[in-house]
């Protein structure tokens, strides 16, 4: 089975093996995304408690609604990733791909309704640094700045994401992976999708939901 | 243990200092009775169970609960009371007496400037009476520094934006070393003060000579009038602005339903950020005067407003 | 011996450049970070004995102020996360784990050199931006010092150590996964050698406190470029959150550089011992005490920055009850010599130098979780006595000492014993006379990172300086001896010391796949038979 990928060494006694030590790293690598993202929603939270009526004033300037219609397409995303291992282990590369795809666009328009939002929020002077900011309070101005740290950081982890997702593709489309010989490589894909897109469930309430004045 | 080969001690210049001292030489007594019998068995050891040297090593012993039972229990309880002594001093350390007599500080990179509350000011020297507890209440205007009196045994981080305090008992008269023990930059090492310690007698003469333009409160009065504060805060104010008479200590209510202690903390976040803590039933409109008030200016505003009615802040 | 062709060593399989630096061989990565990690030591090194000639005076006559500080902090960023973060580990666990579970590799080894490549181009390109204008903020960046007042190149230093914390991740995952998943038959835990527990506590501290530190460097660059005010407190930020956040982090770093020389000790006490370990249990247990109540423990470093009196007392008392398992791992190692047949060799001084002066060290420690003494000697040259003796006279000493030690693994040749045992002397002399001192001027009320300090500090200082200097020969004769016995040492059986451990029954260097047949494993560890103890003397 020429130009099929095969592990680089033999460190491994069983196919078995490999499976439990691929998997154990994909899940320790994904306990430090959750540490650094722990971070920075504990320095939100410790902000908002020592700051609440200024936080209040910042959240009630953030966009839920859009992040909403984000959260669901992501959420949505995940869902397809699922539908593309489903269909991984039915042997059935195009649809593979095809799941692929469309968990790629669904996090790409993500990106871009976040890119809208960023535009807003510019457009509404928010920003630090920015003159004329409607907000008053200094902390509520920051709590801005640490919620462009935490988005854009996410987005980063989003975009990586989408990065992954079109390379198993195209090493699909050109035969260097087979479906379900090599269901490792999307399953561990797939892990890191997942905890981004968990990663997010926790952002989106804690900048955007907890604190908003009614 | 000075001078003759080379400084080891610095000299106890309060009677904390003194227990400070007497602490860290038990400490050290307890540590090395754990220690001595350590290193002693690792020299005998070594010595007696060498290769090539006869010796009874009849011994199968690959471990011994009772044993390992035994050195973590006892160093435990002799670290439990260790630590017992050293947090009753640290609690003494941290708890300035009701009487201590207050002075204020500001480090900047890189000086000391004091203000003594009537008045006078110092910079990179800071006289205090001999038997008197002092409190330092300070500030930074830039980055993070630490006062640090050796003879004292005691430091303090100084921080911008926020309040922190230390105290201590000078016992003696003399002159003694102060340094800024967090790194601030480029002259940090620098950023020396004396501390000339006076017997009362002295402290007071040195007070009439000292320049000062007015007490702390009377410069925060002139302050206030410069500044316009009752043209908001004055009782024929047009605008609705919580008085400050009797305020300093009191208990206040906040916007968001909190009750904050009105302290010199409150007072200085009034002034130079007034959106933080707004109190309750007043709209969030006074402007802030961060761009024109320094740290020593909002000192002396805060002595003032505490002298309009002085309750000592409930502890 | 056996009728069959010699297998070739790992040194052996290949010979160009691209075969050490595209490979996948967790001995050659072991190597390859041998030299990088020694390369940083040199730089580091030179950093301190500019340090030390500067201090030999009160005056600051040697650099500027500015000069000066940028030295410290190149001293202590480069020691750090480019020479003591990875020596250990990196070093000789990439080398050895395998071998001491019976793998034929790590378990994830493009991995394992992707974190090399990472420690390379972080270490280079902070280098790089440390000497060319470097950083004055100290290695541990406090704000608002470092966001709003610094005229360094904090970003990029601040970069190279981001990318560079990614090697240390790996490293942690490829540790953990690879003794979950690869143990030999028959090699259960209890039966590992006491290093693996060492290291495997490592990783996990590793993988959990190394993205702590990633993110909050991330916030100090946005703080720097974009002034979001998360630490400025005009701003509503708050600079006591940074110190929080980067001990959060950094505490348990120094747990990261400590355990790995604890699990090396274990190895160099039972094997120049030939006697098993006295207490396995406690010391496995010990290991992962540590690593767990390492994250506990962070306050201890802001006793003095404005944290509340509370949360003081809670550090200090945690402090004092990480200290229990460290003791209980130097009673045993004594216990270990009671009745052994001790070989004194130059790896069996370095675990006793590693004992010695982890005592002092450790004590030294105890002593600043006391908060009343806290109050006296934070900031000042006893907290850096402190970190020294713990750091440099026990971690280093057991690097050094692992390196003796698995030297004719490794290389396939012997290393002169005689050196060896010299230069562990003068290293233990040498450091002692440099770092003793610092506890009396720390006492004394000498503050640290000081470029030039009163006329009464100076005698301490000067012998301070001189033990420098016995130190830099004593750590310059195993650079030479060490790389002279790479050609022209003699050659290594493949168990030169009589140790026990897997690693020992393969031959010096070992062959490319470790292994012909995973071993099965029916034996207890550091299962010296009493003959090797009661034999014949």
């Amino acid at each position: 089975m020429a130009g099929i990928e095969r592990a680089v060494t033999e460190q491994f006694v069983s196919e078995e093996q490999r499976r439990e030590a691929v998997h154990q790293g994909m899940w320790l690598f994904l306990a430090t995304e959750t540490m650094m993202f722990g971070v920075l929603l504990f320095a939100a939270t410790y902000f908002r408690l020592a700051h609440p009526a200024a936080i209040a004033e910042a959240v009630a300037q953030f966009h839920y609604v859009l992040a909403g219609v984000n959260s669901a397409l992501l959420l949505t995303s995940s869902l397809t990733v699922t539908l593309a291992l489903y269909a991984a282990r039915k042997a059935n590369q195009r649809s593979v791909q095809n799941w692929l795809l469309v968990a790629s666009a669904l996090a790409a328009a993500f990106l871009v309704l976040k890119g809208f939002e960023y535009h807003s929020e510019f457009e509404e002077k928010l920003l630090p640094g920015q003159a004329d900011n409607p907000l008053q309070a200094p902390p509520a101005k920051m709590f801005v700045g640490l919620y462009l740290v935490i988005t854009g950081v996410h987005a980063l982890h989003v975009t990586v994401a989408i990065i992954f997702a079109l390379g198993i593709y195209w090493r699909l489309q050109v035969g260097r992976l087979r479906m379900p010989e090599r269901y490792l490589v999307l399953e561990t894909f797939a892990l890191y999708w997942h905890v981004v897109d968990i990663i997010w469930i926790f952002v989106y309430p804690t900048l955007y939901l907890i604190g908003r004045p009614a | 243990m000075n001078g003759f080969f080379a400084h080891m001690w610095p000299m106890a210049g309060s009677a904390y200092a003194s227990r400070v001292d007497w602490m860290v030489m038990t400490f050290t007594g307890v540590m090395l009775l754990f220690v001595i019998p350590v290193v002693v068995c690792l020299v005998v050891f070594t010595w007696r169970y060498r290769e090539g040297r006869e010796a009874v090593r009849d011994s199968t012993a690959i471990g011994n609960h009772k044993l390992e039972i035994a050195w973590i229990v006892i160093p435990f309880i002799a670290a439990m009371i260790l630590f017992g002594l050293s947090a009753r001093l640290f609690f003494e350390a941290r708890t300035p007496p009701v009487d201590a007599l207050e002075i204020q500080l500001t480090g900047k990179q890189w000086m000391w400037k004091f203000q003594h509350a009537s008045g006078q000011r110092e910079l990179n020297a800071l006289h205090v009476p001999a038997g008197r507890p002092i409190k330092l209440n300070m500030i930074s205007e830039d980055v993070i520094h630490s006062f640090y009196i050796p003879v004292m045994r005691v430091k303090q981080d100084v921080l911008p934006g926020r309040y922190t305090q230390m105290w201590f008992q000078a016992d003696q008269p003399g002159t003694y070393q102060v340094y800024c023990a967090e790194f601030c930059g480029t002259d940090h090492s620098a950023m020396l003060a004396k501390l000339v310690v006076q017997t009362p007698a002295d402290y007071t003469r040195w007070l009439g000579v000292a320049d000062a333009p007015g007490s702390l409160a009377e410069q925060g009065e002139a302050l206030y009038q410069q500044m316009g504060c009752s043209g908001c805060h004055g009782p024929s104010a047009a605008v609705h602005a919580p008085k400050l008479e009797g305020l300093y200590g009191r208990p206040v209510p906040l916007a968001d339903g909190s009750v904050v202690n009105a302290d010199a903390s409150y007072l200085r976040d009034s002034i130079l950020l007034p959106q933080k803590q707004v109190a309750a039933g007043y709209a969030p409109i006074m402007p802030t005067y961060s761009n024109v008030l320094d740290e020593d200016a909002v000192v002396r505003l805060v002595a003032y407003i505490q002298s309009l009615g002085n309750t000592e802040p409930p502890r | 011996m056996n009728a069959q062709t010699p297998v070739p060593s790992y040194l052996e399989a290949g010979h160009s450049l691209r075969s050490w630096l595209l490979t996948t061989d967790h001995k050659r990565i072991g190597v390859l970070y041998m030299l990088a990690v020694t390369f940083f030591f040199f730089i580091g090194g030179l950093a301190a004995g500019v340090i030390r000639v500067e201090l030999l005076t009160p005056d600051g006559d040697v650099l500027s102020s500015d000069g000066y500080n940028r030295a410290f902090t190149l001293h202590g960023v480069i020691m750090v996360w480019f020479f003591l973060i990875p020596s250990i580990p990196s070093v000789l666990g990439n080398f050895l784990v395998p071998l001491m579970i019976g793998a034929k590799d790590m378990a994830l080894p493009r991995m394992n050199l992707a974190s090399w490549y990472l420690l390379m181009g972080g270490g280079l390109f902070t280098l790089f931006a440390l000497l060319a204008g470097g950083v004055d903020t100290g290695w541990t960046f406090y704000t608002p010092l470092s966001t709003m007042f610094s005229n360094g190149h904090v970003i990029a230093v601040i970069v190279g150590v981001f990318v560079t914390g990614f090697s240390s991740i790996f490293t942690g995952i490829n540790i953990v996964v690879t003794v979950h998943t690869m143990r030999a038959p028959g090699m259960t835990w209890f039966r590992l050698p006491l290093f693996i527990w060492a290291l495997y506590a490592t990783s996990v501290i590793l993988i959990l406190a190394t993205p702590v530190l990633a993110i909050t460097l991330v916030l100090i660059a946005a703080e720097h470029l974009f002034k979001i005010g998360i630490f400025d407190p005009a701003l509503g930020g708050d600079p006591l959150l940074f110190q929080h956040l980067f001990w959060f982090y950094s505490h348990p770093a120094v747990y990261i550089m400590l355990l790995p020389g604890m699990g090396v000790v274990n190895e160099l006490i039972t094997a120049a011992a030939h006697k098993r370990v006295f207490g396995y249990g406690f010391i496995a247990f010990s290991s992962i005490a540590i690593a767990i109540l390492g994250f506990m423990v962070w306050g201890h470093h802001m006793f003095v920055a404005g944290q509340s009196m509370y949360a003081s007392l809670l550090f200090s008392l945690l402090s004092f009850l990480i200290a229990i398992p460290s003791a209980i791992k130097v009673y045993n190692w004594t216990a270990t010599l009671y009745k052994s047949r001790l070989a004194i060799t130059a790896h069996f001084l370095y675990g006793c130098t590693f004992i010695a002066l982890f005592l002092l060290g450790g004590c030294a420690g105890l002593f600043v979780a006391l908060l009343a003494a806290d109050l006296h000697v934070h900031d000042t040259y006893f907290v850096v006595a402190h970190f020294h003796y713990i750091m440099v006279g026990a971690a280093v000493s057991a690097f050094f000492g692992g390196l003796h030690f698995w030297w004719p693994k490794i290389t396939g040749r012997m290393y002169p014993e005689t050196l060896g045992k010299l230069a562990a002397i003068l290293i233990f002399l040498g450091f002692n006379l440099t770092f003793l001192p610092q506890f009396i001027l720390g006492y004394d009320g000498m503050p640290r990172r000081y470029h030039h300090y009163l006329p009464e500090y100076q005698v301490l200082n000067v012998l301070s300086t001189a033990g420098a200097g016995v130190l830099a020969v004593a750590y310059m004769m195993p650079f030479c001896y060490l790389l002279w016995s790479w050609y022209r040492g003699p050659i290594a059986p493949a168990n030169p010391w009589g140790a026990a451990g897997l690693e020992w029954k393969v031959a010096s260097p070992p062959p490319e796949h470790n292994f012909e047949r995973i071993p099965t494993v029916d034996f207890e560890a550091y299962d010296y038979p009493p003959e090797a103890t009661h034999g014949r003397d």
